[in-house]
């Protein structure tokens, strides 16, 4: 899939942040969504991995690298590496568990600080499987999201119900971005162009085979 | 040798306050009165016994010995009365594993008695394999985990001169040996090639020093697992949490109830109420649970400690890990000095590899290994201590470097993840890693430790806001500086210069862990007593009466108090047995630390070392100012 026939000669590479308290199925919405595959037990996550996918949206075409961070607690105080960069944050949460409803607001606070409005945020409900036992109700959470201006998404990794939807927005709603922050650098004088640092890369050409494995 | 607590006699309560006074009471105190756990929860009290149990050679009757202190255990569970922890598995019945075989690495008291059996019915299709995971088609062909005689001659002959009683018979055993064994350059080579299995795990409890914590504790494990009933409940919602996905294909840890799964459980509450400053941080899971398959648990827990406390750097697991992290850039400093390509190689391709190696470190590289490679670098790491997991990744990407230098970023990255599981041999890559850095010296170790903690500290805030033009203050903190602040605080001229320095970087550490957590606070909370205050108070006893008579104090005031009670947390520190605190002493006591004068502590309305950004750099110019 070398050499592109497609209009646009651009592929826009966006960095997407998975974050969230532990346990809440940011690894099981990776997998789900890139190699469509679901594992009952899963092991925690500790170490950062990522995986890629390629997407085709109008004429445009997107190179995802997805990064699956560690949720717990403690691993907060490594959350600027994690976030560092990125186009675009996937704020999940457990629909069973209001603490990590309450955890999602903190990580919004955190990269509303740090990045400012450079970044799109997701918030995603995961385990709509589990609907019975739901503790946080859809509409505080789609509230709460818009008074945030975050799209707000329910999934479920394990019944493969919403996840590619979450990821078609997302990457809409970066291109938009992308496109904004490249009218504003073309109407700054082409000498002060250096001032403008956008955190989104144009690549000539299609980077390196998607990577199969990788993740635990 | 193994110790487990027996209830013995049962006193009145008053007695049994009598007791502790004499006993523990010190200890108790130290832990922040917990005295309102015994009185609530215990009628009686227990008293340690110890029981030899295990011989160098385990025997059936062993076994049988060790079989029936499971009651016992038992026991210890039923006083915590909380919930069900009585074993669900079969313990202890006919079946033991082949040699090599399913099930036989691990410690008798785990065996499955209900899959051995049915592995000696039909021993054809077994899936498990020595440890009890289930064998994956992908498993490299190895020879059967079994010792060797001939590996196992030497040791035997090495470990005679360490007995201390040879007087009774000819029989070695284990509670005949000095707790500590002389670490000697022959020691090292052997263990260099691998401690043979069977010897193992009371090896490593003496390679550690874990047998003298035991013995020297004032606390029996089981008094501390009754303690730790009234763990915070966030913490308590981890572990739950934690434990089922640590092993999720292990028959012994694989449900709620299973063996492993119960002892995980009370091992890991015992940590966060032995050291609540920490509280529970995931990397206990990842390395208490495969302890548990070769060490019984009462040893698993001690060993731990002395991971926590003594072989890893101040600070591994704590809140902000900061000494986690700074072992990172010790790396990536090595890395340079050692491999300069590799180091350019990841700043060309924009790598971090914090994200990948902090995880190794913080599990003792549990979460990447499988545990035959494990078994070698922990036999190394209980001998050497913190070194070993510096010289272990060099070694792994010496080994690799090549492959690495032909990748490129997001191939290199996860490349650079699964590194540690391409490596063929782990004693082979042990030895490079040793020979390749045979100038590192644990002082040359500790010095760059020191170099990057104090630069983490002084850029204290950037975690919220490194825009903040506060969060980049004069980088400086010299240790000249930090010296003279506890100088007076840690006048014990007992302790080497060395384990002051320690001492008083632990200090540090946990001081600016206390701050960023309340910056953090205040930040999200908007100012409101929300909950983790709440939290961060619950573990401070008297707190309650404190609060009801200062119901009304200010909000800076009650800023103080929680700073406080982290500084009473401190391990060593000279006010922690001082609580209830008094607001006199919450004076006296803050400026003490800042150096504040009193009245500016009482008299300025937003104390401004208090809110965020701005502490350190006030915080250290005050210091300097004094001085």
């Amino acid at each position: 899939m070398a050499a592109s026939a497609v209009a646009s000669p651009r592929v826009h590479d966006f960095k997407v942040v998975l974050l969230g308290e532990g346990c809440v199925g940011k690894t099981s919405l990776v997998l789900r969504y890139v190699e469509n595959k679901f594992n009952e037990k899963h092991e925690s996550t500790l170490q950062a991995s990522f995986l890629t996918k390629k997407l085709t949206i109008g004429n445009r075409r997107v190179n995802l690298s997805i990064w699956d961070t560690a949720g717990q607690e403690r691993f907060h105080a490594l959350g600027p590496i994690y976030y560092r960069d990125s186009n675009g944050a996937i704020l999940t949460y457990d629909i069973t568990d209001d603490d990590s409803f309450q955890k999602v607001k903190n990580w919004v606070k955190e990269l509303k600080k740090m990045l400012g409005t450079d970044i799109m945020l997701t918030i995603i409900g995961n385990k709509t499987d589990l609907e019975k036992q739901r503790n946080v109700s859809v509409e505080t959470a789609e509230q709460y999201a818009e008074s945030v201006g975050a799209t707000h998404f329910q999934t479920s990794a394990k019944l493969n119900r919403g996840v590619e939807e979450v990821f078609l927005d997302l990457s809409r709603r970066m291109i938009e971005q992308a496109d904004k922050q490249d009218a504003e650098k073309r109407a700054l004088s082409p000498s002060s162009r250096s001032t403008a640092a956008g955190n989104v890369v144009l690549l000539e050409e299609t980077p390196a085979a998607p990577i199969k494995s990788g993740c635990c | 040798m193994l110790q487990f607590a027996l209830i013995q006699d049962r006193r009145s309560t008053g007695d049994f306050f009598g007791w502790i006074e004499s006993r523990i009471g010190y200890l108790i105190l130290r832990r922040r009165g917990k005295f309102d756990q015994f009185k609530a929860g215990d009628s009686g009290c227990s008293r340690m016994k110890n029981m030899s149990i295990r011989s160098l050679c385990g025997s059936r009757a062993d076994f049988n010995q060790r079989y029936h202190t499971k009651d016992e255990l038992q026991d210890v569970g039923r006083g915590i009365g909380e919930r069900d922890l009585v074993e669900e598995d079969e313990l202890g019945g006919e079946y033991m594993p082949v040699p090599g075989g399913p099930f036989s690495a691990m410690i008798p008291s785990l065996w499955p008695q209900k899959i051995l059996q049915t592995i000696s019915e039909s021993p054809e299709g077994v899936t498990y394999n020595e440890f009890g995971f289930v064998r994956s088609a992908t498993d490299p062909d190895r020879e059967p985990f079994d010792d060797k005689a001939h590996q196992k001659l030497p040791w035997l002959a090495h470990l005679e001169f360490s007995v201390a009683d040879q007087t009774k018979d000819n029989k070695m055993s284990w509670d005949k040996m000095h707790h500590k064994v002389a670490h000697t350059e022959k020691l090292r080579s052997m263990i260099l090639d691998g401690i043979p299995h069977s010897l193992r795990a009371q090896m490593w409890m003496r390679l550690s020093g874990a047998v003298e914590k035991k013995y020297g504790s004032e606390i029996a494990y089981g008094d501390i697992v009754r303690s730790s009933i009234k763990i915070h409940r966030a913490d308590d919602k981890i572990i739950e949490r934690d434990i089922l996905r640590i092993f999720p294909s292990h028959p012994c840890f694989s449900n709620r109830s299973s063996t492993g799964t119960n002892r995980l459980r009370r091992v890991l509450r015992s940590l966060v109420w032995m050291y609540p400053n920490i509280g529970y941080c995931p990397g206990y899971c990842s390395i208490v649970a495969p302890l548990l398959l070769f060490l019984e648990e009462n040893d698993a827990f001690w060993l731990m400690t002395v991971i926590i406390e003594t072989l890893l750097p101040p600070s591994y697991f704590a809140h902000g890990m900061l000494g986690a992290q700074a072992d990172q850039k010790v790396l990536l400093e090595l890395i340079e000095e050692y491999m300069p390509e590799v180091a350019a190689k990841f700043k060309k391709e924009d790598i971090d590899m914090t994200l990948v190696t902090i995880s190794w470190f913080m599990s003792l590289f549990s979460n990447v290994l499988n545990i035959s490679s494990l078994l070698p670098l922990w036999d190394w790491f209980f001998y050497d201590g913190s070194i070993v997991l510096l010289q272990t990744t060099l070694g792994m990407m010496k080994e690799k470097s090549e492959d690495m230098l032909q990748l490129e970023s997001a191939v290199l990255f996860n490349y650079l993840s699964s590194l540690p599981n391409s490596i063929p041999s782990m004693a082979a890559t042990l030895k490079m890693g040793a020979s390749l850095s045979t100038n590192l010296t644990p002082e040359v170790i500790h010095q760059k430790r020191q170099k990057h903690l104090a630069v983490m500290m002084a850029s204290t805030g950037s975690l919220f806001a490194p825009n903040f033009p506060f969060n980049m203050p004069n980088q400086e903190v010299s240790q000249g500086s930090t010296g003279s602040m506890f100088r007076g605080l840690l006048a014990d001229h007992s302790v080497s210069s060395k384990q002051k320095n320690i001492r008083q970087t632990e200090l540090l550490v946990n001081l600016r862990e206390a701050i960023l957590i309340i910056c953090r606070h205040f930040q999200t909370h908007d100012l409101q007593l929300g909950k983790v205050v709440r939290h961060t108070f619950s573990r401070l006893s008297g707190i309650d009466t404190f609060m009801a008579k200062y119901r009304r104090m200010s909000v800076r005031f009650f800023r103080l108090v929680v700073y406080l009670r982290y500084l009473s947390s401190i391990h060593h520190h000279p006010y922690r047995t001082q609580w209830p605190i008094t607001r006199r002493k919450v004076i006296c006591v803050t400026a003490k630390f800042t150096d504040l004068p009193h009245a500016v502590i009482v008299a300025e309305p937003k104390p401004s070392w208090i809110s965020s950004g701005q502490l350190t750099t006030n915080w250290a110019s005050a210091r300097t100012t004094s001085s």
